[in-house]
């Protein structure tokens, strides 16, 4: 007999069908296959999904790409909108806003990044304000959107885009990709876990009613309830609140009452901040907030009360937990979602969270007999994507001159972790900002998030004085003519969508 | 009717050409052509020529085989000109003949280029010419009756030895019934009203004529001593006056005529099948002799030697060139400087041009007036794109490149620009050496964009915009790909003796 197949994973388990579980589920059908592998969902109507989770970040272009899904497909289907950044208001303080954008600041000069010539010519008074240098944060302005074009040294070819869907329907939407592909699903609420004596292995699910889904590999995809690897397993947790205390949202849709913009809105309240995702068909709302500064109830008057159209569902209240598992995979198991931990969605960080899963599982996909080899590697690799989007995060709630409320007089002067502090004091004093290895958020968007926020650099790259200061701001201006330019010739966003992907 | 006497004074090429076209055109019983050979050099380039497409209609009209001349002429293909560091240092820009992109949706194609320029893009503008193309490849072929009609050329001219061009335009004229008389003019008999009566050589003998060709290159014999002549110089609108002509080895590559800027003007290669002239032409007041044998022997990557003098240059034209009853051609009638220029062209234009005019009843002052004012429309335009060519070279900013932009330009090559700078249109006149396309294709090959775009644009589609510059990219190239080596087809396609 080939050991090969005998050492082979036959069934994988999948527990929970919300983003998580059917992104998963459609991957694996997809790069694995389901006739090498039997691939199972178990989900629960009764319990339903999150149900948020609407705002991506460009990468998910790359889990399209692998599953080949017709982006104006997809795009149609769960009623999408494209996504050009974030704009942040009232953060730095009240009334102030910026946009974090998919894509650079103009273009490095001699192998320097732009932004050095920005702070020179900044500190002559010669520059315009940083986002007159961003393509993606002028269209968004502007309402307006292209997909990059193939244009030899035009910003044009030079910015990113998301998505902006209907949760619900993207899970929908994913669950048909994989069903088609051979993924079986059962419907039915899970009452246990059972392990195997020896290993501690997960052996089986149950469900109310009698079933039992067996299975070689697990996946946890039960959300923040985490049921396998927190509920069976009891891995462990840690918590982070003391960097990021919002630990609820409350959320509710509401009717679009103008044409859909390519950027959600985050805008800062006095104990948290509330989203804006506008869709095709309706608007995504939510407030994100730390219940010790704010009562539930008064989070929601918050929320009802910022609306720009009347609210379509009752709002929902989530409770969460800042925090990451203390181990991703642990066993025969692996946590991708928000069982595996919660990053507040200021950054549409999670769904990019649960496509790294799902790639850094298929690269080390394990057999029966080396079942927890890839573990490590995994588990490290997650530790550090966590907590790099951590700081990230942190840096919005740090880096403020509000002082309108106990919640921003505390992260005003909370400690902040070191990796966070250093790459503040680099840039404060060298103008410089480190990226570490591959750090999912690069030098534009920190550049964006200090600058917005009233983080300034004293000093720029010595390098930089090489260039003449006029030639530096003929330059300059020549790009901004350039990014005027190419906005002019860029479709709205409501047109856009019109001529490439409207749902039906 | 009584045949008329049409007498050519010259030896050069101007004066072989003359005859070829002038017993082309007419038989013997109609007009008999007479040619008397001075036997001396005569002041005309005689090395190389760089041709235009008209050349080729030229050959045509004359039942010319294209593939024996190109043998006996030690002749290469010629698909434009490369600008070698012309405008912007380290840039290289093929101007090619054929076209660049092709209209969409009934709107001129630079228009777009135009627009994705605004929007910073940065592909060269030859990427959409198929011609540039291909000499960029070192590749030449006759496209298929199926791609001529998806509107696809390659239009192409020749770079031919002007020697061997004279041996064979010689020919043709002797077979045509030439009347070849050798020996130098003495002196002129003209009648009462200045017409010329004949030539009287200073062997005593008398060549009567009723009409007569100056041929004589830039010395002009016989229309200087015709009253009321008058040269014209182009000093200020031509400021260079010395050139240097070597001959050196075969080119690596025969597909374009190589223009680069130096200090003290421009140089210039024309590569022919087993030799390449390298030509040096600037202003003395700008680089000196010696200086300027340095850089052109460098250029040409030739020894030094004694035989090569700088040569002097008078940019400039007769006032008239049709006179009485003689017409100046060529080098006689006008002195252009070797930049994007066709000795050639500049003849056989001179000579159809009369050939249209003259009436077999002989002369008159309305063909000799049309004759004039055409030609010297022609002749501005000529200079205006001379200028331009000058205008453009900004890669260098020292030595004659200093005095490029205070060169008084034409009310019309100044309206050309302005048009083009604030619009992206060009102003077309008549007599036109260039067409529209050719224009736009040097301006915007040597980065001269306008300001604005069409308006015609606003509201297109830029995806597809995007899309369809793309293919027409990729269709050029793989076009050019797939045509033939250069080497080979001309091996195959020239038929030597
Ligand atoms: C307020 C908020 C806003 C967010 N905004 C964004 C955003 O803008 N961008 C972004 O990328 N992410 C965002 N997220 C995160 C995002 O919503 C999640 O990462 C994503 O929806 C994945 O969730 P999930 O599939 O892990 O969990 P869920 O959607 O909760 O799915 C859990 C699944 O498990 C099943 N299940 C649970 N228990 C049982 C049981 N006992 N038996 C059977 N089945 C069971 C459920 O039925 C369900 O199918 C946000 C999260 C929150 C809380």
């Amino acid at each position: 007999m080939d050991i090969m197949s005998d050492n082979k994973i036959k069934k994988i388990v999948i527990a929970g069908g919300g983003t998580a579980g059917w992104m998963t589920a459609a991957a694996l059908s997809k790069v694995l296959g389901c006739t090498n592998y039997d691939v199972h969902l178990v989900e629960s109507e009764e319990i339903g999904t999150i149900g948020v989770g609407e705002a991506t970040i460009p990468h998910i272009q790359k889990f399209n790409q692998i599953l080949e899904i017709d982006e104006n497909e997809f795009m149609k289907k769960t009623q999408a909108t494209f996504k050009l950044g974030i704009e942040f208001i009232n953060w730095k303080k009240i009334g102030q806003s910026y946009i974090h954008p998919f894509g650079s600041y103009g273009e490095d000069i001699n192998a320097f990044p732009f932004h050095q010539y920005w702070l020179k010519l900044k500190s002559s008074g010669l520059a315009s304000s940083l986002e007159s240098y961003s393509i993606a944060t002028m269209a968004a302005r502007h309402k307006k959107f292209t997909r990059p074009l193939n244009i030899n040294g035009s910003p044009l070819s030079d910015f990113g885009y998301a998505f902006q869907f209907d949760a619900g329907r993207y899970a929908q939407f994913l669950r048909g990709y994989a069903e088609a592909r051979g993924v079986v699903r059962t419907e039915g609420k899970i009452s246990s876990v059972e392990l195997c004596e020896n290993s501690g292995y997960i052996k089986s699910l149950s469900l109310v009613g009698g079933a039992v889904i067996e299975g070689d590999f697990f996946i946890d995809c039960t959300g923040i309830r985490a049921l396998l690897i927190e509920g069976a397993l009891k891995t462990g947790f840690e918590d982070w609140s003391h960097w990021l205390p919002c630990n609820s949202a409350v959320a509710a849709p509401c009717e679009k009452i103008e044409e859909p913009i390519p950027y959600t809105r985050a805008t800062a309240h006095t104990a948290g901040w509330q989203w804006r995702i506008p869709l095709q068909h309706r608007t995504g709302n939510g407030h994100v907030y730390a219940s010790q500064y704010m009562s539930d109830d008064e989070a929601t008057g918050v929320l009802l009360k910022n609306l720009d159209g009347a609210v379509i569902a009752d709002p929902r209240v989530i409770r969460f937990k800042t925090g990451r598992r203390v181990k991703f995979w642990n066993k025969n198991c692996v946590a991708i979602g928000l069982s595996s931990g919660f990053l507040e969605p200021l950054e549409s960080t999670s769904i990019h969270l649960i496509q790294t899963a799902i790639s850094k599982l298929i690269n080390l996909f394990p057999s029966r007999r080396f079942m927890e080899d890839g573990a490590e590697l995994y588990n490290k690799n997650t530790v550090f994507e966590y907590e790099r989007i951590r700081d990230f995060l942190i840096l919005h709630y740090k880096a403020t001159e509000r002082t309108d409320s106990d919640f921003w007089n505390y992260c005003r002067s909370m400690e902040i972790p070191e990796y966070l502090r250093e790459k503040i004091k680099l840039y404060v004093s060298t103008g410089r900002i480190y990226r570490e290895n591959e750090e999912l958020f690069s030098t534009p968007s920190w550049l964006a998030v200090f600058e917005g926020q009233g983080i300034q650099a004293e000093e720029y790259h010595p390098a930089v004085d090489s260039m003449p200061l006029a030639e530096l701001a003929e330059r300059f201006k020549a790009y901004e003519q350039v990014i005027n330019k190419c906005i002019d010739f860029m479709p709205t966003h409501t047109r856009y969508i019109a001529d490439n992907c409207k749902a039906e | 009717m009584t045949s008329h006497r049409l007498v050519i004074y010259g030896g050069g090429v101007s004066a072989w050409v003359t005859a070829a076209a002038l017993t082309n055109a007419y038989t013997v019983d109609v007009l008999k052509v007479v040619l008397v050979n001075p036997g001396v050099n005569t002041k005309e380039p005689s090395i190389a020529d760089s041709g235009f497409t008209s050349l080729r209609r030229f050959h045509a009209s004359m039942r010319i085989s294209e593939r024996e001349l190109m043998g006996q002429t030690s002749a290469t293909f010629k698909l434009g000109a490369l600008y070698k560091n012309w405008s912007k240092p380290g840039q290289n820009f093929i101007h090619g003949f054929s076209n660049y992109g092709s209209m969409l949706d009934g709107i001129d194609f630079h228009q777009y280029a135009v627009l994705l320029h605004q929007c910073g893009d940065t592909t060269a503008f030859d990427a959409y010419s198929l011609a540039a193309q291909a000499a960029a490849a070192k590749k030449f072929g006759f496209l298929n009756k199926d791609l001529v009609e998806q509107g696809f050329n390659l239009d192409y001219s020749l770079h031919v030895d002007l020697s061997q061009y004279s041996q064979l335009m010689q020919t043709c004229a002797v077979r045509k019934h030439l009347e070849v008389i050798c020996g130098q003019l003495d002196h002129l008999n003209l009648d009462a009203d200045g017409n010329i009566k004949a030539l009287v050589l200073t062997s005593g003998e008398v060549v009567g004529g009723d009409f007569f060709f100056d041929c004589s290159g830039s010395d002009s014999v016989l229309v200087r001593q015709l009253p009321g002549d008058k040269f014209l110089k182009w000093d200020k609108e031509l400021p260079v006056n010395k050139q240097i002509d070597l001959v050196g080895g075969a080119a690596k590559s025969g597909l374009c005529t190589d223009l680069s800027v130096c200090r003290g003007g421009w140089l210039k290669s024309i590569p022919l099948k087993d030799k390449t002239l390298y030509s040096l032409t600037y202003n003395s007041e700008y680089e000196s002799d010696d200086a300027a044998m340095t850089a052109a022997i460098n250029f040409a990557g030739v020894e030094l030697s004694d035989a090569v003098q700088p040569l002097t240059i008078v940019p400039g034209r007769r006032e008239r060139f049709w006179v009485k009853n003689c017409l100046a051609i060529g080098a006689a009638a006008g002195n252009f400087t070797e930049l994007t220029f066709s000795y050639l062209h500049h003849v056989q234009s001179g000579v159809l041009r009369f050939i249209d005019l003259y009436s077999a009843a002989g002369v008159n002052d309305f063909s000799a007036q049309q004759y004039n004012q055409l030609t010297s429309d022609e002749y501005a335009r000529v200079l205006d794109y001379q200028q331009l060519n000058l205008l453009l070279g900004a890669a260098e900013s020292s030595g004659f490149w200093s005095c490029t932009s205070k060169i008084p330009r034409t009310a019309e090559l100044q309206r050309k620009l302005s048009l083009f700078k604030e619009r992206g249109k060009l102003a077309f006149e008549e007599y036109e050496t260039w067409m529209p396309g050719s224009w736009v294709s040097l301006l915007l090959g040597n980065n001269y964009w306008p300001e604005k775009h069409d308006v015609l644009l606003n509201g297109c589609n830029l995806e597809l915009v995007v899309k369809r510059l793309g293919q027409m990219r990729m269709v050029n190239s793989n076009l050019a790909a797939q045509l033939s080596d250069e080497d080979e087809i001309l091996g195959k396609y020239a038929i030597l003796k």
